[in-house]
Parts: C-alpha cells; sequence; structure tokens
C-alpha cells in the first residue's frame, strides 16, 4: 500500500509534536482512501491533534487518545468525502519505529504514522499499517 | 439496539456505520452482530475469545458499564457504540542512556591510588574513565541487607559506587551467617548496617556511607529514597516488595528488584523509562501464609551470591548506560537444574500504579497491611492461640489436647516436636476425622504462620471443634524447659 502524506498533514503533525515535548502528542490521520489503484493509496489530508489522556510522568513515553473523541471527528466528518484513515503519536527523544505496545494497540487497515521528536524538532516519521491479525 | 461501528473498523462490517439490532442484551446483539459479519469476529475478539485489547465498547456514551452490562435486559433505543482504544509507547527495549548526567560525571577527579584501583575497570572500552566517573557519582539505595543485599553491597562498594545507602531494621543472628556473606560471628547481635557501614570502609573509604536501620513504611520510604538514582530491593516480603515498587513508580527511580526461594531465584527492572512495573506482573501477592519467606523455607548457599550478584551487575550497566538489560523483563534461575529463562514483563495499562489512569497516587494513602493479607481478617473468626508458656504449662499438667504438626518431613528431622500428630495442611481437610472435637486442638509449625493457614483450611472444611495456634511457633517454645523433662524439646 502506498502512504502519501500531505504537506498540511505533516505540518500538522509535526506542530502537534513539538508543542507536546517532551511529552507524547497523538491524533487522528483523515484523508482519502483510493481502492482501485494498485494494491492500495492512501491520501493523508489532515491530522487533528487529540488529547493525550496519560497523566503525569508516563506522559513522555505513552499516549491514550478518548475513543469518543474519535467519535465526535467521525460523527463531524460524516459526508464531507473525508475518511479516518489513521493515527499519529509521537516518541519524544526515541526512534521512529513502532514500539510492541504500539503494535499490540493497531487496528488492522489503518495508517499509524509515528514521529521522533527532539528539543530540537522533529527528526524522523515513520508511517506504516498492519495487514490483518 | 443501535450498534454503531467506528470508520476505523467499518471494512470489517461491509462498510456498515450503524445498524438496528433486535435483542435484549449486549451479549445478543453483539452475537447477531458477528453472525451477520463473521469477518469482524477475529477483530473483536481474540485467540481466547476475549475482547481484544485494542476495542472499546460503550453503553451509551460510557465505556465503564459494559463489564456488568453484557447480560442486563436493557432498552431498545440504548446505542452501543464499537470503537478502538488508541493508545501507544515508546519502544521499552530503546538503549538505555546512563543514569548520571555528563555534568555529574565531570564533576568527578580520581587521584593516582584510584586508577590503580580501578585498573580493571578503565580496561574495558564499554566503561573507561568516563565510566568510572559515572560509577563514582551515581548513589544507590540498598533496601535490605541479608543474603541479597551482601553480594550486592559488597560489589557496589568493590565497583566504586560513590554513595551507598543501605536501609535495615535487623541485627545480624547466627543463622544469618549461612547465607549473608557480609557478615562473620564477630557481627552477630550488632545492627546489619553497622557491620555493613565496617566492611564498605574497609573495601574503600571514600565511598560515602548512608546506614539507615529502620524498617521501611508507607511513612518514610519517600524521604529515604527520594534524590537517588536507583534502588536495589534486596528484601524478603512482599510488603516490603510492593511498597518499594510504588514509591519508585510515584518518585521516578529506577528499581532492580531480586527475590530468592529455596533453589530459584529471580531478578529484574521496573520503573526504567516508562517501563512496567513490579505491579503490572505481579497485581497482588499470594495469600498470606501460603509462601513461605526465606526465613521461613530456606535456601541453598550461593543463591544470593548469585541473583545479588546479577543484582549488582544490571545496576552498574543502568549507571553506565551499556549493553542490554533487563527492563521490562525477569531473569528466573534454577540453580538445582541449572535452568535460566527470561520471561518477558508488559505494562499494564490498568496497573493502579503506573498505568493509565492510576489509583494510587500516594503510598500513605494505600493499606499495605491489609493488602499483603497482613491484618486480621474483621470477619473471619478470630484465631485463639497459645504462648508457649501456656502450652507448656497445659503439657505439665497432662491436659488432653491433640497437638498437630504440619511442618514438611525435613523440618522435624531439625527439631522434633514430641507427642505431636503429623498431617500435612494439604491433607487436613480429607484426615479432619483423626481428630477429636471434644479436645482443644493445637496447631504447631516452625513460626506460627503455616499453623493459622492450617486452622483456616480446618475451618473453611467446617471441622467444628476448638483449634489454637502456637504462637511464635516453634521457633518460639525451643527456649522453654519444661519441669519435669529438661530436654524435652
Amino acid at each position: 500500500m502506498k502512504i502519501e502524506l500531505s504537506k498540511k498533514a505533516s505540518e500538522q503533525m509535526d506542530l502537534a509534536a513539538n508543542r507536546a515535548y517532551p511529552d507524547e502528542c497523538c491524533g487522528i490521520l483523515l484523508g482519502k482512501v483510493d481502492e482501485n489503484a494498485e494494491k492500495g493509496y492512501v491520501e493523508v489530508l489532515e491530522a487533528r491533534e487529540a488529547t493525550n489522556q496519560i497523566q503525569g510522568r508516563r506522559k513522555k513515553s505513552h499516549f491514550e487518545m478518548d475513543p469518543l473523541f474519535l467519535y465526535q471527528v467521525e460523527r463531524e466528518i460524516e459526508g464531507s468525502g473525508l475518511e479516518v484513515i489513521g493515527i499519529f503519536h509521537s516518541h519524544p527523544d526515541c526512534k521512529a519505529v513502532f514500539s510492541e505496545e504500539d503494535i499490540k494497540y493497531m487496528v488492522p487497515g489503518l495508517v499509524y504514522t509515528v514521529l521522533s521528536v527532539t528539543k530540537e524538532g522533529v527528526i524522523e516519521t515513520c508511517s506504516s499499517y498492519r495487514k490483518n491479525r | 439496539m443501535k450498534i454503531y461501528i467506528s470508520a476505523t473498523l467499518r471494512k470489517f462490517f461491509a462498510s456498515t456505520a450503524q445498524i438496528e439490532i433486535p435483542a435484549s442484551t449486549p451479549r445478543k446483539a453483539l452475537a447477531i452482530l458477528l453472525d451477520m459479519y463473521p469477518d469482524a469476529k477475529k477483530i473483536l475478539y481474540d485467540e481466547k475469545n476475549s475482547i481484544r485489547s485494542f476495542i472499546r465498547i460503550y453503553i451509551n456514551g460510557d465505556n465503564s458499564s459494559i463489564d456488568v452490562l453484557w447480560d442486563s435486559v436493557l432498552p431498545e433505543e440504548t446505542e452501543i457504540l464499537l470503537l478502538p482504544a488508541i493508545a501507544g509507547g515508546a519502544p521499552e527495549n530503546a538503549p538505555v542512556e546512563s543514569l548520571i548526567t555528563d555534568d555529574r560525571r565531570k564533576a568527578v577527579s580520581f587521584d593516582d591510588s584510584e586508577i590503580e584501583r580501578f585498573g580493571k575497570h578503565l580496561m574495558l572500552k564499554e566503561i573507561g574513565v568516563k565510566g568510572q566517573k559515572r560509577i563514582r557519582a551515581a548513589k544507590v539505595v540498598v533496601a535490605g541487607a541479608g543474603a541479597l543485599g551482601s553480594p550486592v553491597i559488597q560489589y557496589l562498594a568493590a565497583a566504586g559506587v560513590g554513595t551507598i545507602k543501605v536501609i535495615d531494621f535487623d541485627e545480624v543472628s547466627l543463622s544469618n551467617l549461612q547465607s549473608q556473606v557480609l557478615y562473620g560471628n564477630r557481627d552477630v547481635k550488632r545492627p546489619k548496617v553497622a557491620s555493613a557501614r565496617d566492611k564498605v570502609k574497609n573495601i574503600d573509604k571514600n565511598i560515602v556511607f548512608e546506614g539507615e536501620k529502620l524498617k521501611l513504611d508507607a511513612d518514610n520510604i519517600a524521604n529515604q529514597i527520594d534524590g537517588y538514582d536507583l534502588v536495589i530491593d534486596c528484601t524478603d516480603n512482599y510488603k516490603a516488595r510492593y511498597l518499594i515498587n510504588d514509591a519508585c513508580a510515584l518518585i521516578g527511580i529506577p528499581l532492580v528488584f531480586g527475590a530468592i526461594y529455596q533453589y530459584e531465584g529471580q531478578v529484574g527492572i521496573f520503573n526504567l523509562n516508562g517501563g512496567p512495573c513490579y505491579r503490572c506482573q505481579f497485581p497482588s501477592p499470594p495469600p498470606a501464609g501460603l509462601i513461605p519467606s526465606c526465613s521461613e523455607g530456606g535456601s541453598i548457599s550461593p543463591l544470593p551470591g548469585i541473583i545479588g550478584s546479577i543484582q549488582a551487575n544490571e545496576a552498574l550497566k543502568l549507571i553506565l548506560g551499556i549493553g542490554e538489560h533487563l527492563n521490562g523483563k525477569i531473569l528466573t534461575v534454577d540453580s538445582l537444574y541449572l535452568q535460566s529463562r527470561i520471561l518477558k514483563v508488559h505494562r499494564n495499562g490498568n496497573c493502579p500504579i503506573c498505568g493509565n489512569h492510576p489509583t494510587i497516587t500516594q503510598v500513605e494513602n494505600f493499606d499495605y497491611e491489609e493488602f499483603c493479607g497482613l491484618k486480621e481478617n474483621e470477619n473471619a473468626a478470630p484465631i485463639e492461640g497459645f504462648t508457649p508458656e501456656e502450652l507448656a504449662k497445659r503439657i505439665d499438667n497432662d491436659d488432653p489436647i491433640t497437638i498437630v504438626d504440619v511442618r514438611e518431613p525435613h523440618e522435624r528431622a531439625i527439631l522434633r516436636f514430641p507427642k505431636a500428630i503429623v498431617i500435612p495442611i494439604g491433607q487436613l481437610a480429607r484426615r479432619q476425622g483423626e481428630l477429636d472435637p471434644n479436645k482443644d486442638v493445637i496447631f504447631v509449625c516452625k513460626e506460627g504462620k503455616r499453623s493459622i493457614l492450617a486452622i483456616n483450611t480446618l475451618r473453611e472444611a467446617g471441622y467444628k471443634g476448638p483449634l489454637y495456634n502456637l504462637k511464635g511457633g516453634i521457633d518460639a517454645m525451643k527456649d522453654l524447659i519444661f519441669s519435669h523433662e529438661g530436654a524435652w524439646l
């Protein structure tokens, strides 16, 4: 599957990651899926930042989003042509690779983007998706 | 009922967003839904048929009620939301950075004798002068100066750890010398922290040694460990273990945990860089009395040396920031059959101390005595007992009593309790017919703890006669001398 991040979505994610630093940020990716294209094609058009619900020190290395926030966004974009296509979050001072815990929570078919962010800003972005269980 | 399916899950439900299902309970509604979309079953449930970790089910906007509402009859207009849980964490196996900042390292300098002393560390390219300075700058707390504490304290001192704090309330006893290699005959009856100080200062007088002769408790632990880089748990009981874990998790200090039992030991690292804590793996201790502590269960002499040495090694690796380590893992070592394994510990999002929504935010507010089953249960019938003196008197008077010894055969070989009948705890319920309910029955074990378990077991099995415990066990009784039988015990 080909995943393409739009400039706008990238900027929105970088902003969220920098703002949350040294804590993890998280949010929802909106865009379009072209199922007719060969092997699938996903275009990420927009990134919506959500509140990281983890409290305290653990926020530096973990995130949790309120599922009802996703529900609200889904309701809001109904009929707009946009779809919820994935989730993003940041790893402050840590590589842009998916942890075991990230993988445990992955929903098959969604795009997952992780950003490596330091105090100098976002240094690496990695997108991926889980094919099946 | 109405079921809303999140866009993120819809592809397994033929793109259905919302569906009306005629069912009376959430369980039935979900079953009908999955009959319609069998592909979705593997998304909602795992191999063990439990709801997958990434699925959240809301009933009328509430996620907390589903556990109790599965089989409740709910009104037709009830709305069920199927949403994904969206969570994650940083990789746990990321290389560790040293616990010691560069500024603290740079503040250390060595003289010629120290360069000679630590020569074998300086030769190792992963340690070198920089690493040795980190070790010198480190401040480490060792909780417990017993069997595990003995190798830990000595190796930390030999390695040159700059500040070593040792917390132990106890004094050295003769029975400690079998495994606690920090001490010798001349230390018996001395406070352990005093002997530990002598030993450490004898190894390296430049080490700052802080000895605290006290029992760790919820009220004092934060003061004792705050400001230190690392805590090494060398205690021998569950209460201390949970207390230390919780305090470390709350303050944010990594913990090197160790435990031994007979021939087996465990080592692990908790609370490091957002990794799991001890409670993530062991949410609650076993019932009091079920697992004998080291002092009751015994252990082979070199075992704490093996486990404690691994603890000290892990501590140094954390201070240095080198190698792979046991973060989020437990190493188990079986010294009898020479097998070892590494078990993975997963962070538990629902952990009361380090989960996403912790319920324990201060150790002062948590009842460790009750959690570890150390409090007498107010609802259970109280267990009556005899002191050794009272029991001795009754034996002297030839009162009609039955004494039941619940110890293991090898323990009885150390010290026989004459006139006692022997029934292992596991056989008590089955063999209760051997006891005369018209006579007082007194249970004895080594320390008077397993005998309480024995009494509770018999009561649960429906035994109605009077049951008593020998307080303090045979340990407390062995100093008594009976009037007519000098060497009775």
